[in-house]
């Protein structure tokens, strides 16, 4: 019987340490054992936070322009990527002149000097307005560029020599 | 024997009672944070207070938080000046770093028209605001922050998915008295600071892409509000000038 008693003892003390603890936990301005409990605590949702980001998903309209500023430098990119193997295209071509294809393909470019399809945001040097049955055109060297809004910013794209 | 019996019993039974109390426990203190009503009331009441306008303009600086190739943040500013009047007129004029435009909206038609090349894009719009920008950001690729405030229906759609909102601290945004509201939604963290007393317009609203390791933000301070504007119907309808050039907006 004493040992029983004893055993509950330890039993429900445990128990009572336990509930003491809890309130320390959620009450952040109590002097004693609080800044360890707290910062935990912050931890545990700091992590929950990170993890939420990580596999969150984007939607709604208040990301619009968030997402759009990144599409727009993404096509800016990849219009430069463009140029730069256009450019690649170019030299090969003329250095080794080998298949058929290559040959056909350097034709075509000699003709409009960038390929048809780039944008660009500023208009190379030297570009004399031309009027095609009443669209405008920018004559840049041979290349014909036509202004158009990509969003709402103003571009040039590269088209076929309208003339 | 039934000493050793019961000892084992109790020992069990006080693991039990620790584990269900660290399990119950943690649970509390993960869900504690979540949406204040105190930030939700406020953020309501601006938003009604909005949708009850029929007519405001307003000043807005945006700032574009964007990373060039090389590694480096930069900010692309644009300032524009926006008159609204409901249910379905609009026109802005933006200047800045990227844009120097005129937007207008008359309901039927919407035009940007950029004065320094004189070339203008005109294209049939929808007749609501809510469809309009749709159209805008789904069909020619630009979004317009500001348009978050302009939904007739803004309070349900800025609440939608939230998961945690607070107020964070009382605030001064170009010398007027505001609460700062913190909201946060998966993917998507904005800030919104309403002004105290009988207007409660936003002046500044900042949506962080939480999505992406930088957490870029679109930032928009909002000056100069005036509730009763004089507003003219043509306004809203381009008129082309002398010499401009029709051009088009590249499919999106």
């Amino acid at each position: 019987m004493k040992k029983l008693l004893q055993i509950s003892a330890i039993a429900i003390t445990l128990i009572l340490m336990l509930i003491a603890d809890i309130p320390m936990m959620l009450i952040d301005d109590l002097p004693i054992l609080s800044v360890e409990l707290a910062s935990e605590a912050e931890a545990v949702l700091g992590v929950r936070r990170r993890t939420r980001r990580r596999t969150a998903v984007v939607v709604g309209s208040t990301t619009a322009a968030a997402t759009a500023s990144a599409e727009a430098s993404q096509q800016q990119a990849a219009a430069a990527e463009q140029q730069a193997a256009a450019a690649q295209q170019e030299a090969a071509a003329s250095q080794q002149q080998a298949a058929a294809a290559q040959q056909q393909l350097a034709a075509a470019q000699a003709s409009s000097g960038v390929p048809v399809g780039t944008v660009v945001q500023t208009l190379p040097a030297g570009c004399k307005p031309v009027t095609v049955s009443g669209v405008a055109y920018q004559d840049c060297g041979g290349s014909f560029y036509k202004t158009a809004f990509q969003g709402n910013n103003l571009v040039y794209a590269v088209v076929e020599n309208p003339l | 024997m039934n000493i050793l019996k019961l000892r084992a019993a109790v020992a069990v039974i006080a693991f039990l009672v620790f584990a269900l109390s660290a399990i119950v426990f943690t649970e509390v203190r993960a869900e504690a944070p979540a949406v204040d009503p105190a930030a939700t009331k406020i953020l309501k009441r601006m938003t009604d207070y909005l949708g009850s306008l029929k007519q405001f303009s307003v000043h807005t600086q945006n700032t574009l938080e964007d990373v060039l190739d090389s590694g480096h943040r930069i900010d692309l500013d644009v300032s524009a000046s926006v008159t609204l009047s409901r249910p379905n007129k609009l026109r802005s004029e933006r200047k800045g770093d990227l844009v120097d435009q005129v937007f207008y909206y008359d309901g039927k038609n919407l035009t940007l028209y950029n004065p320094s090349s004189n070339v203008y894009a005109t294209e049939t719009a929808p007749d609501t605001f809510e469809e309009m920008f749709k159209y805008l950001y789904e069909s020619l690729g630009f979004g317009t922050p500001i348009s978050d405030f302009v939904y007739p229906d803004a309070y349900p759609l800025l609440m939608q998915d939230v998961t945690f909102a607070t107020v964070i601290a009382k605030s001064s945004i170009n010398g007027v008295k505001c609460d700062h509201l913190l909201f946060s939604r998966p993917g998507v963290d904005f800030q919104v600071w309403v002004s105290e007393g009988s207007k409660p317009l936003p002046l500044k609203y900042v949506v962080t892409d939480t999505a992406i390791a930088g957490l870029m933000s679109v930032v928009t301070i909002m000056s100069d509000w005036n509730v009763k504007p004089t507003v003219k119907d043509v306004q809203f309808t381009f008129v082309p000038p002398k010499g401009a050039q029709k051009i088009s907006f590249m499919p999106f």
